[in-house]
Parts: structure tokens; sequence; C-alpha cells
């Protein structure tokens, strides 16, 4: 199998500035709105702005969290939600690690980042790239990117305080 | 319909702890847009003739713009606006951040705050759910800007935006700003003491819904568009490597940076507060607000001293009113005092220039150590700069005095010291020696809220924008228009910059992007204004808007008995000449620019007030 | 020949790696060849024109605090001991 590939950005370089969320609001739901929007943007103090997407995990606890088999994994890699399937009782959100699944405001449903790169073009600060788990840590070779995750995982996965 | 908005206007009844939604007016929005243009009608209709602005008398309006939340580059702006504690005359203040697009998600375009409470309360919005409540029993009456934000997100979950007065609000200081995004500030026109006056604490807000935009088919495409041009703008990569700090050294190099009270507009020790200096040594990281892509906002720490801290922190305006207009190269104070000041919730600019005041009465000789309770204030004295910053916000000793602003203070000393008041109509003059830049003496003689840079912002002669002057007015103006120690068709320029800057801010747009670098213009603005609220206004509408917005401000001001009397610069920027710099021997040709402007206004010469027929024009007649 | 004292600001600097110069100039425009030579193809990428050889757009050269395009423009004749500064495009308040 190829190397599964996800979006995946630097806090420290993203300005926060919610482009990537309003393209992909806009882009999927025809709308402006970081609620709707299938990656999250939360600004950490001091300076850190996580732009935040489906990590894409190769074991996928979402797909085997759902009773309705709704979810699936395309032959290009990529995590999908069947809608006429998924009836929103949010076991996926539940499973997702990363709160990269959420339930959809309007339509009910589970939704979340298919790795299309739409916003990856157009950041602006160039903070968000397509990657790899291979790729990113090469690009990340002190591991210093990772452990800003990794120290600030309570506050940027909380699931609490979504909506 | 109109699109891309929240659609409802709150309106907060603080005496009767009230709360009303009404629907946005669109008859309204085609007459003044939404921003500053709709709370300029909204307040010249409520706010009664001959008020204390600290009374319960006076109203307060907070209002997103009509692309507020759009994706249009540097979408982010929101405006406060009354009657101005500081200038008695019409006073506005803007910021970015992301308060004003959740304000929006959550379907409010703006709120307008009357009468005043008799606890303390905040204002919690999550949707449709609005409440006031109690800000004492929630712990954040009394507290700096940060714990406010802190505190409140503790108790409405950390996904709420706030904004709020720290403890300079809460104590009146005249200056005190209204923050929001814990480092944004509306600072200019001491609105946040409004905000004290009222009792009202804060307003914190949490909308998860949507935008509907009026074109959404050909959104993403057009926006890719407007993108595009603003990261190809030659502008862009300086301003996200230093924001707006490496003016610093222009400013300096035209002989246009404020030191020393404005007694001349170049400074020895320039270098240890530049851009540079900051980038070298405390910059962190740059940040944007809500949709923008030049993110000229900085991040820095100073990391060990009396004077660490890490926080948003600054900008130009900043570097040179706690700089160089008090004589002061330490940085590290400059930072911190930024810092400060937002913490305390207080204009940097008044706050800088009140004590310049302070220092050249000093140096002087009008003021002591009796009067000050022992504070040194010798020119660049930044412990006791840092000191007064923290006394004016508390009102503790002489920092009571200060905190009236310059022009009370100096007025309660008495003792000549009323000539090193650099203020217009009690406002302090922002960071521009307009002998250096005759557009910016007149700009700020014009400008509604008294002395400010912003509300024309005429920039074109600064440092060279002559394909742009030909293009807005045409060659014939080429070179006097940009020539900027050339007092020559400053007022047509002036005029013209008012009207587009008006109309940018009652969309909620940034400056950057419009006005410098003007990659923006009417018709940018006009085609986003389709695409997303699915309004069909051409450039030359916006223009009519900008000029009834500005005759409207006129006019309120007008109310309050400003004439041409008014309009008036301090004699050392008209009568004494320039000493020292690139732009020695200059003095502001003020009564000529005047002229040129009034005339171009279609207002009087003599009492500088709208003729009739002007208004007539532009639909003002009732209003005189 | 005049000599004179070329300031570097902001990202100009960043490409001479110096804040300032002094050197043998006749005109602006003499001097901004010597400029690029002394500095190479990184500057004259970054501040020169490649078409016209001029100023890019909204780079600001000043001689004494004026804009050279309020003098004589790249042929404005340079006096011993100018001081002249070359900006890269900044502006604002």
């Amino acid at each position: 199998m190829t190397e599964l590939k996800f979006v995946f950005g630097d806090p420290r370089v993203c300005s926060g500035c919610m482009t990537c969320s309003n393209t992909c609001s806009m882009f999927y739901y025809k709308v402006i709105s970081p609620t709707r929007a299938r990656n999250r943007v939360l600004r950490i103090e001091p300076a850190l702005d996580f732009p935040l997407f489906c990590r894409n995990c190769e074991d996928a606890p979402c797909i085997k969290a759902c009773p309705e088999q709704a979810l699936m994994r395309t032959s290009k890699g990529v995590v999908i939600i069947n809608n006429k399937k998924c009836v929103g009782h949010g076991e996926c959100v539940k499973a997702c690690p990363y709160y990269a699944i959420r339930i959809h405001p309007d339509t009910g449903k589970a939704f979340k980042c298919i790795q299309c790169g739409q916003c990856v073009e157009r950041c602006p600060a160039d903070a968000i790239w397509m990657t790899t788990e291979s790729e990113l840590a090469e690009k990340d070779q002190d591991g210093s990117m990772m452990d800003l995750y990794e120290q600030q995982k309570e506050e940027i996965y909380d699931k609490e305080d979504s909506i | 319909m109109i699109h891309g908005v929240g659609g409802h206007i709150l309106w907060v009844d603080l005496t009767k702890g009230s709360i009303e939604k009404r629907p946005l007016d669109e008859d309204m929005i085609k007459e003044y847009l939404l921003g500053a243009g709709y709370l300029s009608r909204i307040l010249f209709d409520h706010i009664p003739k001959g008020i204390d602005p600290l009374s319960e008398k006076n109203v307060l309006g907070m209002a997103t713009g009509l692309l507020t939340g759009s994706m249009f580059p540097q979408a982010s702006r929101h405006v406060i606006a009354g009657l101005s504690p500081l200038t008695d005359v019409w006073g506005e203040s803007h910021a970015a951040g992301f308060w004003g697009a959740e304000l929006k998600f959550a379907g409010y375009d703006a709120i307008v705050f009357t009468g005043a409470s008799k606890n303390p309360v905040y204002l919690n919005i999550k949707d449709e759910d609005v409440q006031l409540l109690d800000a004492e029993s929630a712990g954040v009456w009394g507290k700096d800007v940060f714990e406010t934000d802190d505190i409140l997100k503790a108790k409405h979950g950390k996904r709420i935006r706030t904004l709020s007065i720290g403890q300079a609000g809460e104590n009146r200081v005249r200056f005190a700003a209204v923050m929001n995004d814990r480092d944004r500030a509306s600072a200019r026109s001491g609105l946040g003491a409004v905000m004290g006056a009222k009792r009202l604490k804060a307003v914190s807000v949490r909308g998860t819904g949507k935008l509907d935009v009026a074109d959404p088919k050909n959104y993403l495409k057009q926006i890719d568009v407007f993108h595009k041009r603003m990261m190809a703008n030659p502008f862009t990569p300086g301003r996200i490597k230093y924001g707006t700090t490496s003016l610093l050294e222009l400013m300096q190099h035209i002989g246009r940076l404020p030191s020393y009270n404005m007694k001349q507009g170049v400074f020895d020790g320039f270098e240890k507060i530049s851009g540079d200096a900051i980038n070298q040594n405390y910059f962190v990281k740059a940040r944007a607000d809500f949709s923008c892509l030049q993110r000229c906002g900085r991040y820095t720490a100073v990391r060990t001293g009396p004077y660490a801290f890490e926080g948003g922190a600054p900008e130009f305006e900043t570097q040179s009113s706690m700089g160089s207009r008090c004589g002061n190269d330490n940085l590290e104070s400059v930072l911190f005092g930024h810092h400060l000041a937002n913490q305390y919730g207080i204009d940097t600019i008044s706050l800088g220039a009140t004590i310049s005041w302070a220092m050249e009465a000093w140096d002087e000789g009008l003021l002591t150590a009796e009067d000050t309770g022992g504070i040194d204030l010798s020119w660049g004295n930044h412990e006791s700069m840092i000191n007064l910053t923290r006394m004016i916000a508390l009102r503790e000793g002489f920092g009571d005095v200060l905190a009236e602003g310059s022009a009370r203070a100096a007025q309660k000393i008495g003792r000549g010291t009323e000539k090193f008041v650099m203020t217009v109509k009690k406002q302090e003059i922002a960071g521009q020696e307009p002998r250096a830049q005759k557009s910016m003496g007149l700009a700020a003689v014009t400008s509604a809220r008294g002395a400010d840079h912003l509300y024309s912002f005429p920039v074109l002669d600064e440092a060279g924008f002559d394909e742009d002057i030909k293009e807005r007015f045409g060659e014939q103006y080429l070179p006097e228009m940009a020539d900027r120690l050339n007092p020559k068709y400053k007022g047509i320029m002036v005029k013209e910059c008012e009207d587009f800057m008006v109309m940018v801010e009652s969309v909620g747009l940034c400056k950057y992007g419009t006005q410098i670098p003007p990659e923006f213009y009417y018709d940018d603005v006009a085609l986003a204004l389709k695409i997303h609220n699915g309004l069909d206004l051409t450039g030359k509408d916006l223009q009519v808007i900008g000029e009834r917005i500005v005759n409207l401000n006129r006019l309120f001001n007008a109310r309050v008995g400003i004439t041409r009397k008014d309009d008036c610069l301090p004699d050392r920027l008209t009568k004494v000449k320039a000493p020292l710099g690139p732009s020695a021997g200059e003095v502001v040709e003020l009564d000529m620019m005047l002229d040129e402007y009034y005339t171009t206004r279609g207002w009087d010469l003599k009492t500088g007030l709208p003729l009739k027929e002007t208004l007539k024009r532009l639909g003002l007649s009732r209003d005189a | 020949m005049a000599h004179v004292l070329v300031k570097f600001f902001a990202t100009v600097r960043e490409v001479t790696g110096v804040k300032s110069i002094e050197l043998e100039a006749e005109t602006i425009g003499d001097l901004l060849q010597s400029l690029v030579q002394t500095y190479g193809n990184k500057f004259k990428d970054t501040v020169l024109n490649n078409d016209t050889g001029e100023l890019k757009q909204f780079f600001s050269c000043m001689i004494n605090g004026r804009r050279i395009e309020l003098l004589d423009g790249y042929e404005t004749v340079l006096k011993d001991d100018d001081a002249v500064a070359l900006f890269p495009p900044v502006g604002g308040g």
C-alpha cells in the first residue's frame, strides 16, 4: 500500500488567519463558517496557531467504531463517510483521538477532511502541506514541531468545547 | 435580501437591563453601508446634544462591516463609536481580530448600548442566547484585559472571543481603549471610558452560524484573484517580515518621526528602537487576524530583566509614542510599555504623547517633583514611563492628572504648560510630525475624531505613489501632490482619502491593502460587495456614500459647536520651523490647505461647515 | 564625482548585508550601477527592474530625505556629503 496522505501544518508558521477553514466551508458547503469547515484552527498562547486536520491514521479507529459501517477507506487511501449510512450518533467522533471528525450542525451527519488539498493551495503562510508520516519525519527532524502537538494535546483535541 | 451578514442588531438598554434584537435596516445600508457609516447614522440620531460623554445618555455602538467575516483580504475589522470623553466630539475607533467575525457568525452585525447599568455587567452572546451577566460575581470587574479573557473563557468555553476594557476603562481614563482578542485595540477616542461609565466590562461572543454569500458559485474563484493580487503586491513581503515596525527608519529619514514631544522630527536613538532591532532580538512571530494575508501583527518577547513579557506588540505608533516622542531609546521598555497598555486597556498614542507633554514641561522647569509626587520626568526616563502607565490606569497620584489627557492636564496645571500640548480637539496627534508631511497636518485637523492620521490616512505623498495619484486624480496634480513638503493639492488629496477610508471602515476592511499599499480601490470593493452581499453598488456609489458619512460626522461635530476655529494645530507646528533633519525649516501651511479642503468638500470657507447644496446633494438636508 | 553615503533599509539591507556604504558617483544612475557592481545580482534582482534598469515599483531612492522623482530622477547630480537612502516598499502610519 502506498503511504497514506494527510494535511499537516506547523503551528509556529501558521498565522491563524483561518483561510484554510473558510476555503473548506465555502468549497463544500457554500458558506463561510469555521464550524462547518472540515478542519479547525486554534490559537494557543503563547504564539501558537494550530491548523488541525484528519491525520489519516493507518488503523483508523473511526472506521472500526461505526456500528453502521458508514466509514470506509477508498482505493486512494482516503477515509470517507457514506452519508446514506451515517445516522450521526457520533461513535466515530468519540473514537477519533484528534477530534478530526465532528457532526455537521446542518446535516446531523459526520464530516471530516478528505485530503482534497484546496486549503493547501490557498494558505498565505505556506504553513500547511499535503504530506505523509515519513515525509513529515523528514521535515521535522529534530521533532520540535511534533513536540508542540504533544505538549498541547489536551487543549487542541478537547471535544468538550467544540461548539 | 442582503447576504453575507448576521442580519440583526442588538439594542441593549443597560439601565433597564433589556435586550432587543432588531433586523438590519437594509435601506440604511444602501445609504451608509455598515460599520462606521451605519453607526454614524444611528448615533447621530440617538445621541442628544450637550450631554456628558460619561453620562448614561451617551450611546455606544459596536459594529462590523459588510465584508467582516468574508474571505476578502483583511476582512477582520469592527468599529466602536460614541461621543468621545477625550474630545467631546465624534469618537470612533477600529480594530481587527476575530471578535467581529465571531459576532457575525452568532447572527449579529452590530450592538448598540444605551443607558448605564447600576452594577457592573458584561454581555455574553452564544448564538441566539444573549444575556447581560453580573461582572462582579463572574470575577472580571477590576481585572485586566488578559485576566478577563482567561476568566470568561473558563466560564463560557475556550472558543469564545472577548472584547473588554481593562482597569483604565473602569477608571474612566479619558484615553482608555476597548480591547479585543487580548491584544487588538480600538484605542483612540477614549471609548473604553464610556464602557467603564456604563459599567459594561466585556462582550464575549461565540457564534456557530454561517455567512451565506450572494454568489457561492463564483466566490472562491474571485477571492483567489483578490488573494493573488494581495500576495503579489511588492509591499506584502516587507509587511510580513516587519509589520509596521520598519516605518520607524523611513520616518527618521524623512524627518517625520515625532521626537521630544514633537519639538523635532528626528531622533538620535532611532536605530535602537527600529524594526531591525526588534526582529534581531525580540521577534517571535507574525500573526494574522481573520482573513488577513499580510499578517502585520507582531508577537514579541523580552526574556529577562524588569521588562520581561511575551505578547502582541508593538507597531510603529508605539515605537514612536513610547520611544522617540519621550526621548526613550530603551527598546525593552517600549515593548513592555505597549504590552502593559494592552493589559490595562490604554491607547498607546495618547499615553506616550501625554507623558511626553509632561516631560517637556519638566524639562522646562514648569513641572516639578512636587507635582509628580517625586517621579523624575527627564527625557528618556523609561522607569518613570512604566510607573506612570500603571498609575494612569489606576488613577494613582500624578497618574490621575495624566489620565485626563494632556489638554485637560495642562489646563489644570497651567503655568504655561499649555503650549506644549500637541493635540487637535484635545486628542493627541499621532506619530506623524506634520511639518515633514503637510498632508498629515491637514488630516489631523479635518479628522472627525480629533487629531488622527487614519480617518484620511493620506499616505500617497509619503514615499511616492505617483502612479496611483495619476490614476485617482489625474496627471495634472503631479508633481506637487506627490511632494510631502508642498502644501498644494493636499486639500484635494485629504478629501479624497477621507471619503475612501470611511467607506473602507464601513465595509470592515483594513487600510493596509486599500490605502497602503493601494492595491484595492472602489471598484474592487464594489465587486466584493456584489459577490459577498449581493449589493449592486458602483464604485461611484461607494464614493458618494463615503462623502455622505464624512459630512454626517461633520454635522455631528457642528452640533457640539465645532467650526473652522477648532480645525487648528498647535502653534509649534504652524509657526515654529522644524529645527533639525531632512525637513528642517518647514512649517505646516494649514490655512491654505484648509481653504482648498473646504472648497473641495463644498463647505463654507468661514465656518468650515457643509453648504446647503452639499447637504442636499448627499441627502442630508434634514440633518443640518 | 561626489563622495556620498548610501544607506540601506529593511529588505534592501538584507541583500547588501550592511547598513551603509560610502562611495563616489556622479549621478543617481551611476550610483545604482556601482551598487550593482558591489553587491551583484541579488541586489540587482531585488531592487531594479530588469527591463528598464530603474527602481522597481514602490522602491524609493531619496537624497537627503527627498525622493529622486521630485528632483531630476536618475539624472540627479550628487554633491559631496549627500545622504542617499534606498528603501523597499514601506509606508503607512
